[in-house]
């Protein structure tokens, strides 16, 4: 059995363009997600301290909160973007694995 | 002929079985459903104790009352801290549940020193806490 490399790596290319393309919905999908909770707390928020519900000084907490829910958002993203690209390496392995295996007989 | 062929065809074979069994990537901790459950469950919990607090009277918030359940959810977050300090390439995960331990920290605090909390004070820590719990639960539902 024949073993064209060049075959072999546009085959592994395909296959990580397939799973990042597959994946990149996802992590679009949690930033506008995380962007849009975001949005939604601040207002909240900003609607408590202007009618009395929260002082100023327990306010500027939240907000402080904000920028370390921030830090975790992006640590999440980190983490869905790193699971992405192991899934893609993966793939590209296994598929140049069985190219090899079936060269070899 | 062929047999010598196949006896000097071994060694390859048995040496790209291990390159290809030590050659897989790994960028993230191994998906844990057990452990996804968990988060969910104590993000519901939390969520819960607020709620209820809202369905109280003022008076009848005081931060005894509650208490158990501050420490019920303060157990369940360093739970999850443990597992997670025990699985490889763990370094974001550590970071969020840092971040949410601290929040939740100052949280029961808070109430503990002020005996009671206003209805803004829950809504605000209801929605905070949760923005603290759903990066949490998002990365470890995509190591699946």
């Amino acid at each position: 059995m024949a073993f064209d490399i060049n075959e072999v790596f546009a085959q592994m290319l395909q296959a990580i363009k397939k799973t990042a393309k597959d994946d990149w919905g996802s992590i679009k999908e949690t930033a506008t997600n995380y962007f849009q909770d975001r949005k939604l707390r601040v207002e909240l928020l900003t609607s408590l301290m202007l009618h009395d519900e929260i002082d100023k000084e327990f306010f500027l907490k939240r907000l402080a909160d904000e920028k370390k829910i921030l830090e975790s958002e992006l640590h999440s993203v980190a983490i869905v973007t790193k699971a992405m690209a192991q899934k893609a390496a993966n793939a590209a392995i296994d598929l140049l694995q069985a190219a090899v295996f079936k060269a070899i007989g | 002929m062929q047999r010598v062929i196949l006896q000097r065809k071994f060694p390859a074979i048995f040496l790209l079985l291990f390159l290809f069994s030590s050659c897989r990537v790994s960028l993230v901790p191994e998906y844990n459903a057990r452990l996804e459950t968990q988060i969910a469950d104590a993000a519901k919990a939390s969520d819960r104790l607020y709620i209820d607090l809202l369905g109280e009277e003022p008076l009848a918030r005081n931060y005894d009352k509650f208490q158990d359940r501050y420490n019920d959810l303060e157990a369940e977050i360093n739970s999850i801290e443990l597992i997670n300090q025990g699985r490889i390439k763990n370094d974001d995960f550590l970071v969020i549940i840092k971040n949410l331990k601290d929040a939740f920290q100052e949280a029961k605090e808070y109430h503990r020193e002020h005996k009671t909390l206003s209805n803004g004070e829950i809504k605000a820590y209801q929605a905070t806490l949760a923005g603290y719990w759903k990066p949490l639960y998002v990365a470890e539902r995509s190591l699946q």
